[in-house]
């Protein structure tokens, strides 16, 4: 999948992120998103993706369907898990990939009786269960303790044979464990 | 029985309800009883006994079921109809910024105009049975649509912008993001609107006098100085508010129940 940044330049504030940027990416496998905190790497993935226009230029190649795991988890509160998960695939899928991220005893709870590690792995299931073209995830494992962690990076590791991952985080331990290429955010305005 | 019922702990905040309200409507009734006994003349102000005495009389007589139908219908009629234009124009103005520009000077006007100045130009423009409907809609049009709106305004946009990466489609982002978010400013505003839309309807009552209906009973009242109708009618008023408020909370409750055991299908 190539994307193609032409010419970006976007502002918020005072603060310029992208300024007469011009790269093409490819993205296959697993690619992870490096830098210091908020250099930048949130708004690349709006970008990228569509979410967020720039002030001038063009960003080509957008795909038409993508996941998006978003930092904050972004669960619907009035629902259960199952349903949160199910509202973006099948009732099977969703059952499926609830199972995958250990909550198979909790699928009819509510967001608000469960723990933040749970919503997030309820927030992991829904990207599984979204079929799209590129799956992008953002500080996917945050809030997981080392067991978890292991265990959703096995899952992030086989989603990425399927279609290219783009996952943003501060670990290279997490991109060692994946064998992911490094894409590193430096610089304000960003260069990459 | 009663005793198995009297331990059984789900029974006991029933039970405690019930003795609060009986203790607040007991409170009240001395109140009222002490406040008669001070002024001591049923001309300006009726005991309670004999408001309930009248009242019992009221209700074995066929003319009250007819002016109290033709009330609850007539005002009803407007709340429903002020509720329907209410949620249509803030759904409109969520859309539009324009039209939100162009309609909130119009609510402005309709929520500050004195409903009194409504009650006599509506006198010149319809017949006397058409007034009531038409306050009560003016009435209630500007709250639901006010309440509504800041709901549709409050709603999550990180939820709404979840719904768009994952594609959920206008019906389901109305159903599962828009629809839970704004339901505690609908019931609210179904609620509130329902006692302005009785105490306006029956003010348009008095005021237009159409045949059958309490607002002209109470001009009656008013009239020939019968005091203890007079209160036993605004009983009326009070009791019949009351109760609609409880159906209509209880309606909106039970959608919501519906919706939501819809999605149990998912399970």
């Amino acid at each position: 999948m190539e994307v193609s940044f032409q010419d970006v330049s976007l502002a918020f504030g005072e603060k310029v992120l992208f300024s007469h940027f011009t790269k093409t990416f490819t993205f296959s496998g697993i690619t992870a998103l490096m830098g210091p905190s908020g250099s930048g790497k949130t708004t690349f993935f709006r970008l990228l993706c569509g979410l967020q226009k720039p002030d001038s230029g063009a960003v080509l190649g957008i795909p038409k369907t993508f996941t998006v795991l978003f930092q904050e988890d972004r669960l619907l509160p009035w629902v259960d898990a199952l349903t949160n998960v199910a509202l973006v695939s099948d009732t099977e899928t969703a059952k499926a990939c609830l199972n995958k991220v250990g909550l198979s005893n909790d699928m009819h709870n509510f967001p608000g009786n469960l723990s933040g590690g749970m919503c997030r792995r309820v927030a992991i299931a829904r990207a599984l269960a979204h079929k799209s073209e590129i799956l992008l995830l953002d500080e996917p494992l945050k809030g997981l303790d080392e067991e978890l962690r292991a265990q959703m990076l096995n899952l992030i590791k086989a989603e990425g044979e399927t279609r290219p991952v783009l996952f943003i985080t501060h670990d290279e331990r997490e991109v060692e464990a994946l064998g992911a290429e490094v894409l590193s955010v430096n610089g304000m305005p960003i260069k990459m | 029985m009663i005793s198995g019922m009297a331990s059984n702990p789900k029974n006991k905040p029933i039970v405690k309800k019930s003795l609060r309200l009986l203790l607040a409507a007991a409170v009240w009734l001395l109140v009222w009883q002490i406040v008669y006994s001070i002024i001591g003349r049923e001309v300006l102000f009726a005991s309670p006994l004999s408001v309930f005495q009248r009242l019992f009389e009221l209700v074995r007589t066929v003319g009250f079921w007819l002016k109290t139908g033709s009330s609850l219908l007539g005002i009803t009629e407007g709340y429903l109809l002020g509720v329907a234009a209410g949620v249509l124009l803030a759904v409109l103005t969520s859309l539009s910024d324009w039209l939100y520009a162009i309609f909130k000077p119009m609510l402005t006007v309709i929520k500050s105009t004195p409903v009194v100045s409504f009650i006599i130009l509506a006198l010149v423009w319809m017949s006397k049975t058409g007034v009531p409907v038409f306050i009560s809609f003016l009435m209630v049009l500007p709250i639901v649509w006010a309440n509504l709106t800041a709901g549709i305004r409050a709603t999550d946009k990180n939820l709404l912008e979840m719904a768009r990466v994952y594609r959920f489609g206008a019906r389901k982002t109305l159903r599962y993001v828009y629809f839970p978010s704004v339901l505690p400013s609908l019931l609210s505003a179904l609620t509130t609107a329902i006692g302005f839309a009785w105490k306006a309807g029956i003010a348009a009552e008095v005021i237009s006098t159409p045949r059958n209906s309490i607002g002209a009973q109470l001009y009656n009242s008013k009239v020939y100085l019968e005091t203890v109708d007079l209160f036993a009618w605004t009983v009326v008023v009070i009791a019949i508010s009351m109760l609609f408020e409880k159906l209509i909370v209880l309606a909106v409750r039970r959608i919501a129940d519906a919706a939501e055991r819809r999605h149990a299908v998912w399970k």
